[in-house]
């Protein structure tokens, strides 16, 4: 494993992506920005991130880690929609 | 050591949430949606994903929000929201909905048939497992490279389409743009 792994368990951090997913869903649905929107969005794609990279770690595979890397380019390519 | 960073880091990421979902100012959502990705950077490097920093932190807080900061500014969509509703029951739905959907969420956390987290642990260890692989960059590569490469090209694909894209948009939208100043002003030496 990765010098840098660390021993937390890995509920934290999927009781921490869901409280931001959460958050990012309520503002999407609150907020009439259409730039904070997109903001909102960003969010809900970083907590699935972070939950894609804690069973990358926790099932020892690293296709998770491969997922969040076109999740990445994907939300890259959304800003052009601007 | 591990768990005060985890606390101040998760501390971190909820503030930078909340702010981009409570703050009225377009400017300052986007600054707090810095602080949110860069905590979300700290958790790669506590799950040991050394690649996946750098790129949180170079197309994330370098380019995305980069850009967003780009169009508050440029563009002069940086007016304050209204405060009245004009759907009066959508705040507390969105409110509700939102509860439901955390609780939903953490009860499918405890579940192992959805998150398929055997009790072994390691059981699905033949896909980049193990330590004779190399560092984190080089099983990513090397996964990428070979089960993933159709993907990694579709998304190629997907980059330049957008490119192309956006350029097309933007120049309709500036020919059409000149087309009605062209149109003002012939109406205005007209009269």
């Amino acid at each position: 494993m990765p010098v840098l792994a660390t021993t937390i368990d890995a509920g934290w951090y999927l009781v921490l992506a869901a409280l931001i997913f959460t958050i990012g869903a309520a503002g999407l649905l609150t907020r009439r920005n259409v730039l904070v929107m997109f903001m909102c969005v960003e969010l809900m794609l970083n907590a699935v991130n972070l939950t894609f990279v804690t069973f990358a770690r926790e099932l020892n595979d690293i296709r998770g880690q491969v997922i969040v890397f076109f999740i990445l380019a994907v939300a890259a390519a959304g800003r052009w929609r601007r | 050591m591990e768990y005060f960073i985890f606390f101040l880091a998760a501390a971190l990421a909820l503030a930078g949430a909340l702010g981009v979902v409570l703050l009225r100012n377009p400017a300052h959502c986007a600054l707090s949606l810095v602080v949110t990705l860069i905590s979300v950077a700290i958790f790669f490097a506590q799950l040991g994903a050394a690649l996946l920093v750098a790129m949180q932190i170079i197309v994330y807080a370098g380019a995305i929000v980069v850009l967003f900061l780009f169009v508050i500014m440029l563009l002069g969509v940086d007016r304050k929201e209204s405060v009245e509703e004009p759907l009066k029951f959508q705040r507390p739905v969105a409110l509700a909905l939102g509860v439901v959907l955390f609780a939903e969420v953490v009860f499918l956390i405890g579940h192992q048939w959805a998150t398929g987290k055997s009790s072994t642990g390691t059981a699905h260890a033949i896909h980049g497992g193990g330590a004779d692989l190399g560092g984190n960059v080089e099983r990513v590569a090397r996964s990428l490279f070979t089960d993933f490469l159709w993907p990694f090209e579709i998304t190629a694909a997907l980059l330049v389409l957008a490119v192309v894209g956006a350029v097309v948009l933007a120049r309709r939208s500036s020919e059409s743009a000149e087309a009605v100043e062209a149109g003002a002003a012939g109406s205005g030496e007209a009269s």
